[in-house]
């Protein structure tokens, strides 16, 4: 019986492990006796298992007890230091805040997955071809190839097909319809993606199979709620597309949005009905096998990779180029996950993103390292209180789970703090969107996923940050600090110790500096470029677009329409001329001209050059005030029978024939891969520029629009007087031509100029900015941090030069040059840094001033200025030091 | 705080004010009172006591007798702790007392009251 009782007892020992540190302490021993005293009346199995489920029960309670009173004592102790407080959870606040608002950025580029269940599931499936022009590329596919790859493959639960295609939508008969986007889709589209219809059903089976029967369609959620006011009866209603009557059958839920990451569809339509809306490319659509024009996506099969999928797919592609040599040689397969997908597609945006990822990186490290660096100054403060604890038998555990709920706590009032600041940031970069009244937004948002990875980050680094102050303050010297809490009376707060924080204020002073010097010139560029003539007509100027497509136009037929509509708007009241432009300044339409210039070669491999151009007509360069430097403009008689003429800008000529005359030298175009009869070069236009405002200058080629197949053209109207009166009258204009016929993007050029080139760059200049000044506050709450460590280590060594007779004076210029110090090194790496980036800036952006005497004298001076502020408080603290006092803690 | 906050205590809670009634007990004495006034239905194991026992410390229930006192009226052990009473305390387990006197009265109302065997 007795050596069972020792096993219960021993056992016991155990089980008190469970219980926190502290409690075991304080009662350990009395628990102990009990479980003995208990174990000589019961029966030891018994009482084993009472004492198990004992443990089990109370053991976390009396941990959670523990904590909470942590808490509690580390918000009473928050609150008695609110400055602190204040300014810890700030730093945090701006850290969390800031990469919380560019990771979500991040997300809207490239990051965030397909809207649908599993998406990791959902891959691209694009077509490469060898031979090319352009060398290898990766393309769409065709539907014969897609249909072949439905019936042949086995790795995928659904293979979809779809095309995006703008349409004319009218939901009511006697509305003037409106230009938007559709996709076309195979009839599995909802459901291999996992997406069921909030409303009505899904498309049949039987709905996709016959071309032009069924005309029913899914409309978005948006259009649903825009053009049928969400009408719970809308399944069965109908809707005009392009003129064709469709049957409402299903709503697309809330939250679908399609697959593209900036496009919306505002309906979804079975691709049987191409031919219906768009005519006979719609035709081609469905029978070319060399049509490549359909994006495809599948589901693959659970335990299926991509890498298999991807050899499944190559075998099948050269199956068919065995079977349609004429077509599909050299054509292969390949498989992406939708992330690889965007990255190929867009390689831009992926450099962007990771830059923007790098961006978060350092924000966040350096709000963290700057709450770091506060902490280990209050510990080192708050040194003899911690000494104490320890020497009255508080473990050093207990001192450090104190300081790690302190940087808990904090790290949660910088994420809630950080919350606004990323709300605001989002709404800031939400304005840098293009304006466009198609369905396309790059949709920037706090969602969870943004939140929680950024909270995570938050708290992770804080801990971690907040673990080395703790674990340093854990191991005090306890008889040194325990008699005066300040460092050896040579000690001077510098050395090794310190040395780590102060390169972090110097690194954050010149970063923040950089970036401020950044702002300030693009500011200067883009001010310079505003303000001054934007090489082309900015007011007075009326615009509309069309697109006869949607109405199935023969191209004789649009070519009638356009040339009635310039005669008739350029006779309209109050008009000084009208013109027609495939895409506008700014605007996000041009033309990607392949061309070879005459008599010259090649490099081996190439095929030929590209340049970015528009179709313009003979009115173009007038209407628009860009002036012929040389030669002419386009003229009536440049007209589809007559010689090919291009006109080229100055950028243009320069690069291919420098030093000689352009006109007369002869380019040949390639259209659809084939070159076409050589063209004339008959003017050659100022350089302006064309897409952005910071843009450098880029050779440009306009064709005439009598020699091309436009049929997409806007309309650009100039008058001497108020541009937005001509709205009406170009829509009564348009109404009369053609009811059916929808505008888009209908206004004026000075509020588009304005939307596209001032406030988007605005904006950017706010953003980077905004990051500059966070970047700084940043940097003076880590000066004030480490001043304020250093002020109180030296205690006693101020206390002695006050008592040898140094001034109150001299200790305040001895405090604040060292802080200057910090600044001024600061200052000159950020100037050497800042014009560095300045000449990387000047090769990608036109109008930076490298020189700037404001940017390089000003800044630094008001960064000195605002430093100095910083250190007041620290200074007066060190001038008013008693030495009486610190001479008595000797 | 007054001690309707803390109304209804815990039955551990209870029954450790009940056996500091008498007067001040260690910890080993109010266990053995408790198993012996519910006939060993209620035996308060380690966690549960010392738990209790250190809440009710913070609650101001009861309060740990000063050694000295202790020592002075040769106490058993020096080692253990004794606790006793706080007037606060004695308050609370009153009120206790009243609130389950008045539930048993309605209960014997409505014929529920039984007598054990």
């Amino acid at each position: 019986m007795a050596s069972l009782r020792n096993v219960v007892e021993r056992l016991y020992g155990r089980l008190l492990r469970l219980f926190p540190g502290e409690f075991r302490a304080e009662y350990g021993e009395e628990m102990s006796e009990l479980a003995r005293q208990r174990s000589c009346r019961e029966r030891p199995l018994r009482l084993l298992l009472d004492l198990l489920i004992d443990a089990l029960k109370t053991a976390p309670r009396e941990h959670l007890a523990l904590w909470l009173s942590e808490v509690r004592y580390t918000l009473r102790g928050m609150r008695r230091r609110p400055g602190f407080t204040i300014i810890a959870a700030g730093s945090l606040a701006i850290g969390i805040g800031s990469s919380a608002a560019i990771f979500s950025m991040a997300d809207a580029i490239l990051l965030r997955p397909l809207p649908v269940p599993h998406p990791d599931r959902v891959v691209s499936v694009r077509s490469q071809s060898q031979e090319s022009p352009l060398g290898v590329s990766y393309q769409s596919v065709s539907y014969p190839d897609y249909l072949d790859l439905r019936r042949r493959s086995s790795s995928f639960e659904g293979l979809i097909a779809f095309q995006t295609v703008s349409l004319a939508i009218g939901a009511q008969a006697e509305a003037a319809p409106h230009l938007t986007l559709g996709l076309l889709v195979s009839g599995n589209f909802l459901s291999t993606l996992g997406v069921r219809p909030s409303l009505g059903r899904d498309f049949r089976a039987d709905e996709n199979v016959a071309p032009g029967r069924d005309a029913v369609v899914v409309l978005s959620d948006a259009t649903w709620r825009n053009e049928f006011a969400s009408d719970p009866a809308v399944v069965g209603k109908t809707v005009r597309l392009n003129g064709v009557v469709f049957t409402v059958v299903g709503i697309a839920p809330d939250g679908f949005t399609g697959v593209d990451a900036f496009a919306r569809p505002a309906v979804y339509v079975p691709l049987m009905m191409a031919p219906a809306l768009s005519g006979p490319s719609g035709e081609r659509l469905l029978a070319g096998r060399d049509a490549r024009d359909l994006g495809v996506k599948g589901r693959l099969r659970p335990g299926v990779s991509i890498a298999a999928a991807e050899a499944e797919l190559v075998t099948i592609a050269n199956d068919l180029a065995r079977e349609y040599p004429v077509t599909n040689r050299d054509q292969s397969l390949r498989v992406r996950s939708e992330l690889q997908s965007r990255i190929e597609t867009s390689p831009g945006d992926a450099r962007m993103v990771a830059l923007l990822g790098g961006l978060v990186a350092l924000v966040l490290l350096i709000a963290c390292a700057n709450v770091a660096s506060l902490l280990l100054s209050r510990a080192g403060a708050r040194a003899r209180e911690i000494a104490l604890r320890t020497a009255v038998g508080a473990s050093p555990l207990r001192v450090v789970r104190q300081l790690l709920t302190e940087s808990l706590l904090l790290g949660l009032l910088g994420a809630i703090l950080g919350l606004g600041i990323a709300a605001a940031g989002v709404r800031l970069f939400s304005s840098l969107a293009p304006p466009t009244e198609l369905p396309i937004e790059v949709a920037v948002r706090l969602d969870l996923r943004v939140l929680l990875v950024s909270f995570l980050l938050a708290m992770g680094s804080v801990v971690l940050f907040g673990l080395v102050p703790a674990l340093r303050a854990a191991r005090p010297d306890l008889a040194r600090d325990l008699k005066s809490g300040d460092a050896g009376l040579g000690g001077s707060g510098r050395g090794p110790r310190t040395w780590g924080r102060q390169t972090l204020v110097v690194a954050q002073v010149a970063l923040s500096l950089v970036l401020l010097v950044a702002a300030a010139a693009l500011l200067g560029s883009f001010k310079s470029y505003l303000s001054g003539d934007p090489g082309f007509r900015r007011s007075g100027l009326f615009m509309a677009s069309f697109d006869p497509t949607v109405l199935h136009y023969s191209p004789e037929r649009a070519a009638d329409l356009y040339r009635r509509l310039v005669d008739r708007a350029g006779a309209l009241p109050g008009v000084e001329s009208a013109t027609l432009s495939f895409g506008v300044p700014f605007g996000n339409r041009f033309d990607f001209v392949d061309f070879v210039p005459e008599d010259l070669t090649l490099p081996p491999g190439k095929h030929a050059l590209s340049a970015l151009g528009v179709t313009v007509d003979e009115h173009y360069f007038s209407t628009l005030r860009v002036p012929i430097v040389a030669g002419r403009a386009f003229a009536a008689t440049d007209t589809a029978g007559a010689p090919r003429v291009v006109v080229v800008n100055q950028e243009f000529a320069r690069l291919h024939w420098p030093g000689e005359s352009a006109i007369g030298k002869r380019v040949r175009l390639l259209e659809d891969g084939a070159p076409d009869a050589p063209a004339e070069v008959i003017g050659v236009a100022r350089t302006h520029r064309y897409l952005w405002v910071g843009e450098r200058p880029r050779e440009f080629i306009y064709l005439p629009f009598a020699q091309s197949k436009r049929q997409r053209m806007t309309l650009l109207v100039a008058t001497a007087g108020d541009a937005a009166q001509l709205g009406a009258p170009i829509r009564a204009l348009a109404r009369a031509m053609d009811p059916n016929l929808p505008l888009l993007d209908a206004g004026t050029m000075d509020q588009f100029f304005t939307l596209r080139a001032v406030n988007i760059s605005h904006t950017l200049v706010e953003a980077v900015s905004a990051m500059g000044f966070a970047g700084l506050a940043l940097a003076l709450v880590g000066l004030f941090g480490l001043v304020s460590y250093s002020v109180s280590r030296r205690r006693r060594e101020i206390g002695v030069r006050l008592a040898i007779g140094a001034s109150r004076g001299a200790v305040l210029r001895m405090v604040v040059s060292q802080g200057l110090g910090l600044v001024a090194i600061g200052v000159l790496l950020g100037l050497a840094g800042g014009a560095g980036l300045l000449q990387i800036l000047s090769g990608l952006i036109e109008g930076i001033h490298l020189g700037d005497p404001l940017v390089f004298l000003a800044l630094p001076l008001a960064l000195f200025g605002v430093a100095t502020l910083a250190l007041v408080q620290p200074a007066l603290r060190a001038a008013a030091v008693d030495p009486v006092v610190t001479l008595r803690q000797l | 705080m007054e001690p309707d906050d803390l109304l209804p205590l815990p039955a551990p809670v209870f029954h450790i004010l009940v056996a500091l009634a008498d007067g001040e007990r260690h910890g080993y004495a109010i266990m053995r009172d408790a198993d012996e006034r519910t006939s060993g239905a209620l035996r308060l194991s380690p966690g549960t006591l010392y738990g209790s026992i250190r809440r009710m410390l913070e609650q101001g229930l009861i309060e740990e007798v000063d050694r000295r006192d202790r020592s002075a009226r040769g106490a058993d052990d020096e080692r253990r702790r004794y606790y006793r009473l706080t007037k606060f305390g004695r308050r609370t387990a009153e009120a206790e007392a009243s609130r389950l006197a008045e539930l048993l009265s309605h209960a014997r109302a409505h014929g529920l009251l039984t007598q054990r065997g």
